[in-house]
């Protein structure tokens, strides 16, 4: 067990490193000369080839990454070329709002996808189970931002609950977190329906219903209990759709997130930002993975620790 | 509808009567039936966009801005006082057309990989594999998004971006499928007897892929029609004057209190499309293959 998360934490390493090449080669492949858009046309050619030699755009390709690379290790992911600050420092402005959605959300889609997923496999195709299939195949099929208009447009500018844009007090977190938080509910619920229904079906359930235990016992600490993995391991994928949905949620609620902040940066064409945002993104979801996959060998004794 | 048509033996469940197991599959049937209408229906809207729709999606009329549904305007008008049902019938081009191309362009790269990749196993499978696994470590839609910022916004490079993005799932699901008829008897026969490796690939091992790959591809246009309306309402995808649903969408935020029908079609538009396809995919995989609701 110990061997076997220390060597998925070492292979960690590799990944890390394609994930930062990958993002660097897409990022300055972006034609134009970025130096150019920053300084803009009324500049002379000698501001030019500085601000070129400043930003390292004269040098080769390979040696720019190696740069980059160092300066990563020093935790220094470059300047914003739009606010002039270091890229660290304005997503640490924004990742506690995107921190605060994605975990609000995944506490919403934890808490209710469980339940509803939960309940709709005991009252397995009963009128019940069928509506509740039918509202989750619509709410993966909602497009995030469209959930977002309708919500704000309801509880903001119809019945003027809840404020509509901007990060404050709890009643600015609500409909941004509900927003995210429907498709991963939605596929957790089915998942951890599915999952129960494979598991109910058992030998062993039968005989802990013969032995007279109550049924919530039996739902609670012999199904559940059985069915835990593909519903820890939905939870990583979750985590990657709550991490990619933020952006969108974000621009609907003009959170002030990293989504926005990424969103803000490829308009502008902000490279360093950009690469920093998607790296950042890329680093806590491969982390969360990493863990998902570990508590599942955890909660599995027959996955072999290869 | 015959309900034997497909001539599956049903396994017998526990609780409900035949009766209601028939009701149950003429249900299913009929969804599957009515979602194959919905997709018809929007296709031929597409094709025939230029003579079913009431006027031209791009033409503005500054006097009628914002102007509510009514008998002239059944969807109403947007800022520029375009007609929306028309936008709306022109996007369902641009969605459908953006869902299936950027699906295929992840089928023509994603299956040759994954058959290569599983046949000849050793170091180019890991190769491959390795890559993949790359790929699949960004978060959902930030690799599409990182694609459409290096290749600059618009609906050629957004879908060249989902189609990498879908990529990495074909491979996967062939790799797997091919892995489990490489040792059968069939194959080694066609060794034997000769066959070269391409002939093997596609007339022997193939096959064995194409239920599944039918699956996911009806299941992954849903999700491309998606991403593309993500990046259209991101400003990333198809660029205005374009009606795209997304872009749309983007557009009708800003107008949310004033003129909220705005933002009512091209939403359900999506939903609808989205949905169709799910169900269908959903449907076709009972069909086909009960054993891959694991996988996908």
């Amino acid at each position: 067990m110990g061997t076997y998360t220390i060597r998925r934490c070492l292979l960690l390493i590799p990944v890390l490193f394609a994930i930062s090449l990958l993002t660097f080669v897409l990022v300055h492949v972006t034609p134009g000369d970025a130096a150019q858009i920053i300084a803009g046309q009324e500049v002379t050619d000698v501001f030019l080839a500085r601000l070129r030699s400043e930003m390292r755009l004269d040098k080769p390709l390979v040696l720019q990454y190696t740069l980059y690379i160092q300066d990563l290790f020093k935790g220094d992911l470059g300047k914003s070329y739009r606010t002039h600050r270091p890229v660290l420092e304005e997503i640490g402005f924004a990742f506690p709002a995107t921190i605060t959605l994605t975990a609000a959300a995944m506490c919403i889609s934890i808490l209710v996808g469980l339940f509803v997923g939960i309940v709709s496999a005991v009252k397995h195709n009963s009128f019940l189970d069928n509506l509740v299939r039918s509202v989750l195949l619509v709410s993966v099929s909602m497009p995030v931002f469209w959930t977002g208009l309708l919500l704000m447009y309801f509880f903001s500018v119809r019945l003027q609950l809840l404020p509509s844009t901007g990060r404050g007090g709890i009643e600015y977190l609500i409909l941004p977190a509900l927003t995210l938080s429907t498709y991963s509910t939605a596929l957790l619920a089915r998942t951890t329906r599915s999952a129960m229904l494979d598991v109910i079906r058992e030998d062993f359930i039968t005989v802990a219903r013969a032995k007279g235990l109550s049924n919530l016992t039996v739902i609670l600490k012999h199904v559940l209990r059985n069915a835990l993995i593909p519903i820890v391991t939905m939870a990583g994928v979750n985590t990657g759709i709550l991490l990619g949905g933020a952006i969108l949620a974000e621009t609907v609620f003009a959170w002030p997130g990293m989504g926005r902040l990424l969103v803000e940066s490829l308009h502008t064409r902000d490279v360093p930002m950009i690469q920093g945002c998607v790296m950042i993104s890329a680093g806590i979801f491969v982390l969360v993975n990493l863990c998902v996959d570990v508590v599942v060998t955890w909660l599995n004794p027959q996955v072999k620790y290869g | 509808m015959d309900d034997n048509m497909m001539g599956i033996a049903l396994p017998r469940e526990r609780d409900g009567s035949a009766l209601r197991q028939r009701l149950r599959r003429l249900w299913s049937m009929k969804i599957t039936v009515l979602c194959s209408t919905v997709i018809v229906v929007l296709a031929a809207s597409a094709i025939l966009a230029p003579f079913i729709a009431p006027h031209d999606p791009n033409e503005q009329r500054l006097l009628m801005r914002l102007t509510p549904p009514s008998k002239e305007w059944l969807f109403g008008t947007d800022q520029f006082g375009r007609d929306m049902l028309s936008r709306v019938i022109y996007g369902s081009r641009l969605s459908l057309v953006a869902g299936v191309v950027s699906v295929s362009i992840g089928l023509i790269f994603g299956i040759p990989l994954g058959l290569t990749a599983g046949y000849f196993g050793g170091i180019w499978d890991e190769v491959i594999m390795r890559c993949m696994d790359i790929l699949l470590s960004f978060p959902y839609l930030l690799l599409a998004i990182a694609i459409v910022s290096a290749l600059g916004p618009g609906l050629f490079n957004s879908m060249m971006a989902i189609g990498i993005w879908t990529m990495p799932v074909y491979c996967r699901l062939v790799r797997s499928s091919v892995l489990s008829v490489k040792e059968r008897d069939y194959i080694t026969a066609a060794h034997a007897t000769g066959t070269g490796h391409v002939r093997i690939l596609v007339a022997h091992v193939l096959p064995n892929v194409l239920g599944p790959i039918i699956v996911l591809s009806t299941l992954r246009i849903a999700d491309a029609i998606l991403a593309i309306a993500s990046l259209g309402f991101l400003g990333l995808g198809v660029q205005p004057p374009s009606p795209e649903w997304g872009t749309m969408l983007s557009n009708s935020r800003l107008y949310i209190e004033l003129a909220p029908h705005t933002l009512v079609f091209p939403g359900l538009a999506i939903l609808l499309t989205v949905l169709a396809f799910n169900i269908l995919g959903d449907s076709l995989r009972d069909y086909l293959d009960p054993r891959l609701r694991k996988l996908m």
